[in-house]
């Protein structure tokens, strides 16, 4: 394993990758845009660009003030004393602390995979890696503030949270099922 | 106004945490500045633009397939169709999110979006192929996503269960 990647977000991503991403949404905004004005005409797409750029303004404070959180998170996370909690001998006390775990891990992938990582080394199961996985992707509390409680409204955010209080439990009983075939 | 809110909420536990590093850590702060930094240099220069992208994708799909295929009372179709649309697609948050209102606006229902947003969260293919197999191979990668196959589908179920009873 590479020595950087140790290093949860530090670096951030790997700069080739940074350009091929957002490359990927420039194209994508370019040809969306174009096709939207050859469809509806120049005046939809004036409206369309100025209820994104309401959108950028009302969201930039929120992202900006996460990803300052994101790097406190990461600095001050002891990431070693992390791997042990959730290690092979943490038992269903494991699989709780993988739940709330996952919940208060910072949004976006710098964090989640490298913490993964380290717990694969300490010894942590298949199930336990699942269900803080899970948690995370489905009951992230920063992405859920950041992202969805802005854009999308309470009852909403309340909604799917309800619904997805199952879905890491779920996800951890099916692991525990194949977990032995995972591992070798 | 959500976004008032959002932004107080990780306003508070920002300074929260900067608080205690001041306190226990002082060197945390130089380490969170140069993380945050980071991941601003990544986010920053795409936010525009996947913003515009989710904005005029939403515009350009006709309401009247949105509201047909996914819309309020699709029933299990609608939230078939939106989880394997969720699975589908690329990008972050920036993208999914502007997405996910711009179909609402199409008159998607929300155990659909329960379901779009679900497997995306999941799954996120280009996060999966730039982050998860990299680092954690992929025999790892492979089982967790058979995995969670089922799970956008449980989770749109219950939010139609939840709606329906009256939510």
């Amino acid at each position: 394993m590479a020595r950087e990647r140790d290093e949860p977000g530090r670096e951030g991503e790997p700069k080739g990758r940074v350009t091929r991403t957002t490359t990927f949404f420039v194209i994508l905004a370019l040809g969306s845009a174009s096709a939207l004005a050859w469809r509806d005409g120049g005046a939809e797409l004036v409206d369309a660009l100025a209820t994104a750029a309401t959108l950028l303004l009302s969201i930039a404070p929120v992202i900006g003030a996460a990803l300052l959180l994101g790097g406190y998170v990461n600095a001050l996370l002891p990431h070693d004393r992390v791997a042990r909690w959730l290690g092979p001998d943490s038992g269903l006390r494991g699989y709780g602390l993988a739940l709330l775990g996952g919940v208060v891990t910072p949004a976006g992938p710098f964090a989640v995979f490298p913490i993964l990582v380290g717990l694969r080394a300490a010894g942590a199961g298949f199930a336990v890696c699942v269900v803080y996985v899970t948690a995370w992707a489905t009951l992230g509390l920063q992405r859920m503030i950041v992202w969805e409680l802005p854009f999308l409204g309470f009852d909403f955010v309340a909604l799917r949270i309800v619904a997805s209080l199952p879905l890491p439990i779920v996800a951890g009983v099916l692991a525990a099922a194949v977990a032995r075939r995972v591992n070798r | 106004m959500s976004f008032v809110l959002a932004f107080v909420f990780v306003a508070a536990v920002l300074g929260g945490l900067a608080g205690f590093a001041s306190r226990r850590r002082p060197d945390a702060h130089g380490e969170a500045l140069t993380a945050a930094r980071g991941y601003l240099a990544n986010i920053a220069p795409r936010l525009p633009f996947a913003l515009v992208a989710a904005e005029c994708l939403g515009r350009l799909l006709p309401p009247e397939v949105v509201s047909g295929w996914v819309g309020t009372g699709s029933g299990v179709t609608g939230v078939l169709i939106a989880s394997a649309v969720g699975a589908l697609l690329p990008g972050g948050p920036m993208l999914a999110f502007p997405l996910a209102i711009a179909l609402e606006r199409a008159g998607a229902g929300p155990e659909a979006l329960v379901a779009l947003i679900t497997a995306w969260a999941l799954i996120a293919v280009n996060r999966t192929l730039l982050f998860e197999i990299p680092l954690l191979g992929g025999r790892f990668t492979a089982w967790r996503l058979g995995l969670c196959v089922p799970l956008p589908v449980v989770a749109g179920g219950l939010a139609g269960l939840l709606v329906a009873g009256g939510w």
